[in-house]
């Protein structure tokens, strides 16, 4: 099989996260990245966020999820380009969503927050053969 | 901490190697990673959010001492679809891509490749905005 035989969805699952303070403390110590802009209230309201935002991969694993649950055995290489665009900040929900595109196997994807804006942009190429991306 | 480099944008040469860090996927980091992302639970291997967190933990140990207020602007990946589970020991390396001074701002290009036991499972290229 090769990505071109393939029957992909032409959307993938939408998934929400709400970016609390516990999840990405918890991020935090997975990633030993405890930047205060993360995780201090006080020090992130001197800064031009106001708030503390979460990790942007923390963020991006929505896209993975979202490719997860589209595609329950998944088991394919794949190759991404993502763009962060806006901090995800303290207590808000984003949500993940994909659309197919022209090319086989190819997903243009973003994640959005609740007013709608785009934090996080970009594609992701599914390869059904596990040839690479540049087969695809 | 003593002894470590201290990361300015100034430090980094194109082309060279910026460092390698070595971890291990215990259990202690799958639980967290189970009570951020619950629904995550069934997988044996290592989902790729997972692994991409071990990338960044990798990140983290290599340029430790680096000042503050960086941007991770963008960033390229590659799975493999190796699985990986519980108890496995990777290393994270980090070169230096690239770097450039556009209208003011310094950014930076490293590309990111994550091993487990010598099998590549993940690569990339992190693309940085550098405050220093």
């Amino acid at each position: 099989m090769n990505a071109t035989d393939h029957e992909w969805p032409r959307q993938l699952a939408p998934v929400s996260l709400t970016a609390n303070a516990e999840s990405i403390a918890l991020y935090a110590e997975l990633t030993s990245d405890f930047n205060p802009i993360h995780l201090d209230a006080e020090f992130a309201a001197g800064t031009p966020f106001g708030k503390p935002i979460a990790h942007g991969t923390m963020v991006l694993n929505l896209v993975w999820i979202s490719l997860s649950e589209t595609f329950p055995r998944l088991d394919l290489p794949w190759a991404a380009e993502i763009r962060f665009l806006k901090p995800v900040k303290i207590d808000d929900t984003v949500t993940a969503s994909g659309l197919l595109s022209e090319q086989p196997g190819r997903y243009e994807v973003a994640v959005r927050n609740e007013a709608g804006d785009i934090v996080l942009a970009g594609s992701v190429q599914l390869d059904a053969a596990g040839r690479g991306r540049s087969e695809a | 901490m003593s002894g470590q480099p201290f990361w300015t944008f100034d430090r980094f040469e194109p082309g060279a190697l910026v460092g390698e860090s070595e971890l291990v996927l215990d259990r202690e980091q799958i639980l967290r990673w189970k009570l951020l992302f619950p629904g995550e639970n069934e997988a044996e291997a290592a989902p790729p959010g997972l692994l991409i967190a071990m990338l960044m933990k990798g990140y983290m140990q290599v340029i430790a001492s680096r000042p503050p207020g960086n941007v991770h602007a963008g960033q390229s990946l590659r799975w493999t679809g190796a699985r990986v589970t519980e108890g496995a020991r990777l290393k994270a390396r980090f070169h230096c891509l690239d770097k450039e001074i556009r209208k003011e701002r310094r950014w930076l290009h490293l590309s990111a490749e994550l091993s487990a036991g010598g099998t590549p499972v993940l690569s990339g290229e992190m693309t940085m905005l550098w405050a220093a």
